[in-house]
């Protein structure tokens, strides 16, 4: 009890300690001038971007200026669209050591009503220090269980989730696994076998359960009843099961994969494939299936002893060359700011620098339903974006201004506010 | 595609006839050397000749050594990871708060693929830790990445410094305090722990002498963790503590000032830009992570800038893994520090070559490309600092140990043979931090479900 | 002659009335102490073989040996016509004869894990193993039913289980049969949960720091012993005592270790502290044989080898299928089915292959690198010897270098070369009888004499289908079983179902039919069945080996040791 006291102190403190965290952004009309546009759609643009009532308003170059807008010169820069973390943990858990900071993990194997958005903390520390990389978009997602919940994506930028919702929500669902999880997991293979089996069988049971439900709901919509009973379960799955909505699958393994691919085949469900380490080896599969994949962290070790050291940073290039449609994730809470060197990994080793941006980019925006709105510079999109000085993917590119949804968002956070106050302490060593 | 394996298997098990380190000549042409002391010298040759660089110059004559025609590739000295858990058996005795007696150094394991991942990443000598679990943990020790040896033996530095793990702050009181109920539970009980075992060293220290110089007629009891103890004191071995508040490091120099210890860099140390002018007074030197934060709540209050703002203050700095995967691209890691902090390029090698070599003791034999010192190099294409960077080849010693066109999937050196195929392992969520816990859990509640 | 423990006296009067006046009229001893093999094969020392000879053995000794050997008017003539007599094995590092402790899986309470009492932490290093040794066990009458004679006895524990002692494997509780006592230290890198030392760090450390205690511990009495007025008496602990005969490099320190690594380690070690050492139980050992052998090092090799790989077993059960004349159509369609690999499948299988290779050809190559060694048997199965040994043979390894390693090699490491290990006049009459060369395939141990006692085992049936290891039996079914317990045969029906994940396993013996007991704690791993009965307080603990239709293994009762169990199927679940 006191240990919760004394957590919930500190967390109090620190935010009214500091009053706001990071300076105030400012919403105006604002041009950027003279910059290198890259679209990621429509090639790379020399020249303005425009940015008003939130929304990019003209690319290239743009024949009527408001009067009031705020020019920015870009010369010598580039404009980037904000990139998006296709799945996170940013914002559901502060400190992952003190477990009542951590909002990701609900108690109970089947939770796929767990709204991950309810439990957004919109003044999480590490949100200022992931946005000043260029990441504007997350999706963030619960953990634990089979049916963890819901994830969602958010932009970071506002005061409430609402403000936050980029206007995608889908279920999860961790697919029976057969492989070890980790270092310490001393089952023998024919556990590991007999668990996934005992898995596989419950998740077809729900499934049929589910597909139940939602015909049945069919019929009591068509005869026109109201709804009178309460299972917010099968009802977050409803969509799912019809096909009419993602279900996002977690699966790594080879043979996890595969399974997985005819499982979503026979029932028809719309699947994200998530993970998928051993995307490589069965690429051609997920191609022919034209099921889209979210794969990283990138920086991560091989899942195999005798896998090839690079296969992890390979691996989104090769599916990406079979056709698959992929996007990037870093699978990460405190550090989702090193997106874009994941990306930049996956780009080194194999697939390129266009396809690695488009996969935290508008393959993102589009495998979650909001390309129309998210994903690349290009008239009457939301104005998530940034202007820097280089390649992005680069270490010693700085980025100078941020646009989260037209706001101008201020370039500092934790780390760089620590920086400004201790790199010349004041007092020094004299007391 | 066999022929390869074959040819690298052979190579290895060649080594295994001579049982003495091996030592190699290799002529590198024409590449971009950083040097890191020197500045850069673009399109010129190195010659490592019976494993020591010999010479560094244009057109140098191979004189019957290896060639690698290294022309529009990046030449630097081999990686130095300050921080590493990986080639050994077992990293923490945790069953203790004070174990300075035992050695990691005692349970190598040259079968450890996150050596050969490691090289694949241009690391060529590491710093093998015992974990964070103790207040005092065990000696360390700093091995050069002789990938194919199968002889542990061959895997020590020769002549490297004795070292030995530190730790302050959550993970000494949790898995002691909180584990076993026995102290320490607090940072205040951990300056204890230090303070009485110093004390004891210094009883230990005045006893023998006496028995030694004729003044006791029985020896006093022997103790192996006095030893180690008396020989901290005595400046011959050099700490390596893992800590994260301000407050405590400031404790640990104090402590070490009333004992006249003065050897000491601190590890992780994410509050150590708060207190960079003490630490650059005390001469303590620091090895940090590049980003990682926010895992715990000592670390909540960190900066990526860390190394930055201890490098400007005048601190030996350097950038360090302390994990299995970021081992293999420490270079992206220093990186980093361009972004935070806008260190120059041989200010950011610095952070992973000669840095940590002064903090292992070790800058004599490596850490710069220059006449006399180990021939281990790390050749990229593209430069280093790049994100596009790929490394070609690290030699050690003047052996190529990794070589990106002649290598198979599977580099195991130990295979099970009731094992078809290796396990998969599903992917630890986010990253595997606390590698400096590893086994703590297991010791308190046995086996994890 | 040393006197047995009190106790173990009480309880072995229950079955023999020696020590006591009384008489029993249950047992019918041997007639007489003088054997007499008729017309035997005589392999006398590895490579030296006497055809179509008689031995005389008597009161223990051998007499004679040889072509022309007389028959004494009070010898039992035993008919081993044409059959193959060697020196029973001696086995260098093993727990026979030592009961195996409660699985006992809890961590000791202890308040500071840090500073544990010594023998909480394993460490009791003083331990004599002749307290232990019960010959009544029934891991004593298979190792003689393997071929052994003698063995090196060591406590169970952790890391410093204690002294061993050479014994003779005669079954025969009243008689002497140690050999030798404490002739060495026994030490694994085993750790004691949860308390210090608790990694393989933590052992070496605490070994070095009890090491050099005990060096200037030792001085310290020395200094004492000689003089005490004015000194301060020396503090020894029990560990530390133990240790001085080693320090003295009177005794050698016996220590597994199973792979490369530990030998590393313990080589290591030695090199440090400067004590005599063998390493046990080697199943890794290629890669340090060398560095073995240049430090004079004596080695025992692991009598357990990985398991067959498929194609090895595949090309083994074709060979036999072909020999029962079995359709050959069959097995090519058979072939053809196997799935199609990937190259990477296929370059794994390699690796597996290279590795399986190094471990079975282990013995092989050190006979070609001309390192003596012999072999324990401490983590292995006395019945699969025969087959292991094969398997080493077929890898590579001679016959007179597998033959010498069971017997002369280890009677050397053990010093009792003058003793044992051959088949010559005046050596201990230890002796092997099998009606085939011991190594042929299908060879079966007819007679075994362990200091000078007879043992006489029937030829077994050739099983109809033959149970490689590793395959897992379906044991559920209705079994009769047989315990021979001191004084009866018990026989009875148990009963094996599945029970969701696991088993029931209900006894009822024939003594009582209407009475059902149930087993507990049951567990099947892979083969091995074992559970325990509770029957008014008093505990049985079954461990039995299921293989088609039958199963094999022991009861133990508490104090009065463990007895053999078998069992045959009737039929399946009901």
């Amino acid at each position: 009890m006191q240990k919760f006291i004394y957590i919930g102190l500190i967390i109090f403190l620190s935010i009214n300690l500091q009053g706001q965290q990071v300076a105030k952004g400012t919403y105006k009309t604002v041009l950027l001038e003279n910059a290198e546009i890259h679209t990621v759609t429509k090639g790379i643009v020399k020249g303005s971007v425009l940015i008003q009532d939130g929304l990019i308003a003209g690319v290239g170059a743009i024949a009527n200026i408001p009067a009031d807008a705020e020019k920015i010169d870009c010369s010598g820069k580039r404009i980037y669209p904000g990139f998006i973390d296709a799945g996170c943990q940013l914002g559901l858990s502060e400190i992952s050591s003190i477990s009542l900071t951590n909002d990701a993990r609900e108690i109970g194997d089947f939770t796929p009503h767990m709204k991950a958005l309810t439990a957004v903390n919109p003044s999480s520390v590490s949100i200022p220090v992931t946005r000043t990389n260029g990441i504007t978009t997350v999706l963030t997602k619960p953990s634990g269980g089979k049916f963890p919940g819901q994830a969602a994506l958010i932009d970071l930028w506002g005061y409430t989730p609402d403000q936050m919702y980029a206007g995608f929500e889908a279920p999860l669902l961790s697919f029976p696994s057969t492989g070890k999880r980790g270092r310490w997991d001393r089952r023998s293979d024919e556990d590991i076998k007999k668990d996934s089996n005992e898995a596989m069988k419950k998740l077809n049971e729900i499934w049929d359960k589910a597909k139940l439900y939602a015909r049945m709901d069919s019929s009591r919509v068509a005869v026109r009843k109201e709804k009178t009973n309460y299972n917010p379960q099968m009802d977050a799955l409803i969509a799912a099961v019809r096909g009419e909505d993602n279900l996002l699958i977690e699966v790594n393994s080879k043979d996890d994969i595969l399974e997985a691919i005819s499982w979503v085949n026979k029932h028809k469900i719309k699947a994200i494939l998530t993970g998928v380490s051993d995307g490589w080896r069965v690429a051609d599969s997920l191609a022919k299936y034209n099921i889209p994949v979210v794969t990283g962290p990138v920086l991560s070790v091989p899942s195999r002893a005798s896998d090839r050291y690079d296969i992890s940073y390979a691996n989104a290039g090769k599916m990406q060359q079979a056709g698959v449609k992929v996007a990037i994730r870093t699978n990460d809470t405190e550090n989702v700011r090193n997106l874009p060197f994941n990306a930049g990994f996956a780009a080194t080793y194999g697939m390129g620098v266009d396809e690695a941006l488009k996969a935290i980019t508008i393959n993102t925006a589009e495998i979650f339903g909001v390309g129309d709105k998210y994903g690349s510079i290009e008239k009457g999109k939301i104005a998530n974006l940034f202007v820097c000085d280089g390649d992005p993917f680069e270490m010693k590119t700085m980025i100078s201004h941020l646009f989260i949804k037209g706001w101008n968002v201020p370039m500092e956070n934790r780390h760089t506010l620590l920086y400004e106050e201790y790199l010349e302490r004041s007092p020094g060593l004299e007391k | 595609m066999y022929k390869i394996y074959i040819s690298v298997v052979l190579l290895f098990l060649s080594v295994l006839l001579y049982g003495q380190v091996e030592m190699g000549d290799i002529l590198i042409k024409n590449g971009n050397l950083i040097t890191i002391t020197d500045g850069e010298k673009m399109e010129t040759d190195i010659l490592i000749k019976d494993g020591k660089i010999s010479a560094i110059g244009k057109n140098l004559a191979a004189g019957g050594a290896k060639e690698i025609d290294a022309t529009g590739m990046y030449v630097m000295p081999g990686i130095i990871d300050a921080h590493s858990h990986a080639g050994i058996d077992a990293v923490n005795e945790g069953t203790n708060p004070i174990t300075p007696e035992v050695w990691v150094g005692d349970a190598l394991d040259p079968f450890d693929i996150t050596l050969y991942r490691a090289l694949a990443g241009g690391v060529t000598v590491s710093h093998a830790m015992h974990g964070s679990a103790n207040a005092i943990g065990g000696q360390c020790e700093t091995i050069k990445h002789r990938y194919g040896v199968m002889d542990p033996e061959e895997m020590r530095m020769d002549g490297a410094p004795r070292t030995i793990k530190f730790a302050l702050g959550e993970n000494p009181m949790r898995s002691h305090g909180e584990g076993r109920n026995v102290p320490p539970r607090s940072r205040m009980g951990i300056e204890q722990e230090f303070r009485r075992s110093f004390a004891a060293a210094k009883l230990y220290q005045k006893e023998w002498a006496a028995y030694k110089s004729g003044a006791l007629n029985v020896p006093p009891t022997y103790s192996e963790r006095n030893e180690v103890l008396a020989d901290i004191l005595d400046g011959e071995i050099i700490i390596h503590c893992h800590s994260y508040r301000a407050d405590e490091i400031v404790m640990l120099m104090n402590v070490l000032e009333d004992y006249g210890v003065s050897k000491i860099c601190f590890q992780h140390v994410n509050e150590g830009f708060k207190v960079a002018p003490e630490l650059a007074a005390f001469g303590a030197q620091a090895s940090v992570f590049a980003d990682w934060w926010a895992y715990k709540f000592e670390v909540y209050y960190s900066t990526a800038f860390n190394a930055a703002i201890l490098a400007k203050n005048g601190v030996v700095t350097s950038i360090n893994s302390d994990s299995g995967e970021l081992i293999r691209h420490l270079y992206h890691e220093a990186a980093k520090s361009q972004r935070y902090g806008d260190l120059s390029d041989t200010e950011t090698l610095k952070l992973i070559t000669l840095n940590p070599a002064i903090q292992l003791g070790i800058d004599d034999r490596v850490g710069s490309l220059e006449k006399g010192k180990d021939g281990d190099l790390a050749i990229f294409k593209n430069h280093p600092l790049s994100i596009y960077t790929v490394p070609q080849y690290t030699i050690v010693d003047g052996v190529i140990r990794f070589d990106i066109e002649n290598q198979v999937a599977d580099m195991r050196l130990d295979v099970n043979p009731e094992e078809t195929i290796p396990a998969f392992y599903e992917q630890e969520h986010g990253h595997e931090h606390d590698a400096c816990m590893e086994g703590v859990y297991e010791q308190l509640f046995g086996e994890r479900e | 002659m040393k006197k047995l423990k009190l106790s173990l006296i009480v309880v072995l009067c229950l079955s023999l009335h020696y020590l006591s006046a009384q008489v029993d009229y249950d047992k019918v001893g041997e007639v007489t102490s003088s054997f007499y093999l008729q017309n035997v094969h005589i392999v006398q020392s590895p490579g030296k073989i006497i055809e179509g000879g008689a031995v005389l053995i008597k009161d223990g000794i051998i007499q004679q040996v040889g072509s022309a050997v007389k028959i004494p008017y009070d010898a039992e003539v035993i008919k081993a016509d044409s059959m193959y007599v060697y020196a029973a094995f001696i086995d260098g590092l093993s727990h026979a004869g030592v009961k195996k402790e409660e699985n006992n899986e809890e961590r000791p309470k202890v308040r500071f894990p840090g500073d544990p009492p010594d023998e909480v932490a394993g460490i009791t290093p003083g331990k004599e193993v002749a307290t232990l040794y019960d010959a009544k066990e029934s891991s004593v009458s298979k190792m003689r039913e393997a071929g052994y004679g003698i063995a090196h006895i060591v406590p169970r524990g952790k890391m410093l289980p204690g002294y061993g002692s050479i014994v003779s494997l005669s079954g025969d509780a009243d008689k002497n049969t140690l050999l030798k006592e404490n002739v060495s230290l026994f030490s694994q890198f085993k750790t004691s949960r949860g308390v210090y030392p608790g990694t393989i760090i933590g052992i070496i450390a605490k070994y070095k720091d009890l090491y050099r205690n005990a060096t200037y511990k030792m001085k310290h009495n020395k200094s004492y012993v000689m003089s005490p007025q004015g000194m301060e008496r020396p503090d020894i602990s029990d560990a530390e005592a133990a240790f001085f005969p080693v320090i003295e490099n009177k005794m050698p320190v016996f220590i597994v270790t199973e792979k490369h690594k530990d030998i590393a380690r313990a080589i290591q070690l030695k090199k440090e502290l400067g004590f005599d050492m063998v390493v046990a139980d080697v199943e890794q050992g290629y890669g340090m044989h060398k560095k073995l052998k240049g430090m004079n090092i004596p080695v025992l090799l692991s009598l357990s080898l990985p398991k067959e790989m498929k194609e090895d077993k595949k090309e083994k059960d074709k060979k036999e299928k072909a020999e029962d004349g079995k359709d050959k159509k069959e097995e090519k369609k058979k072939e053809e089915k196997i799935e199609k690999k990937t190259p990477e499948q296929i370059a794994l299988e390699k690796r597996k292959k290279e590795s399986y290779d190094q471990y079975i050809t282990q013995a092989a190559v050190m006979e070609k690198d001309g390192i003596p060694f012999a072999f324990s048997m401490i983590n292995s199965k006395p019945k699969e010897l025969q087959a292991t040994i094969r398997r080493m043979i077929a890898a590579g390894l001679s016959e007179k270098a597998a033959l010498a390693a069971l017997t002369t090699n280890a009677a050397k490491l053990l010093k009792i070369q003058n003793i044992a290990g051959t088949v010559e006049q005046g050596k201990m009459a230890n002796l092997m009888v099998s009606d085939k060369p011991f190594f042929e395939e299908g060879a079966m141990i007819r007679y075994m004499f362990v200091d000078g006692q007879k043992f006489s085992y029937e030829a077994k049936k050739k099983k109809a289908k033959k149970n490689s290891e590793g395959e897992e039996v379906d044991i559920e079914g209705v079994y009769s079983y047989e315990a021979t317990v001191p004084g009866e045969v018990q026989t009875g029906t148990m009963r094996i179902e599945k029970d969701g994940d696991n088993y029931k396993v209900i006894i009822i013996s024939d003594n009582d039919p209407t009475d059902e007991d149930k087993g507990e704690n049951v567990n099947l791993d892979g083969n091995n069945l074992t559970y325990t009965l509770d029957l008014e307080g008093m505990i049985l603990a079954f461990d039995v080996e299921f293989s088609d239709d039958e199963f094999d293994g022991t009861v133990s009762v508490g104090e009065f040791g463990s007895f053999p169990l078998t069992g045959t199927k009737k039929s399946d679940p009901e």
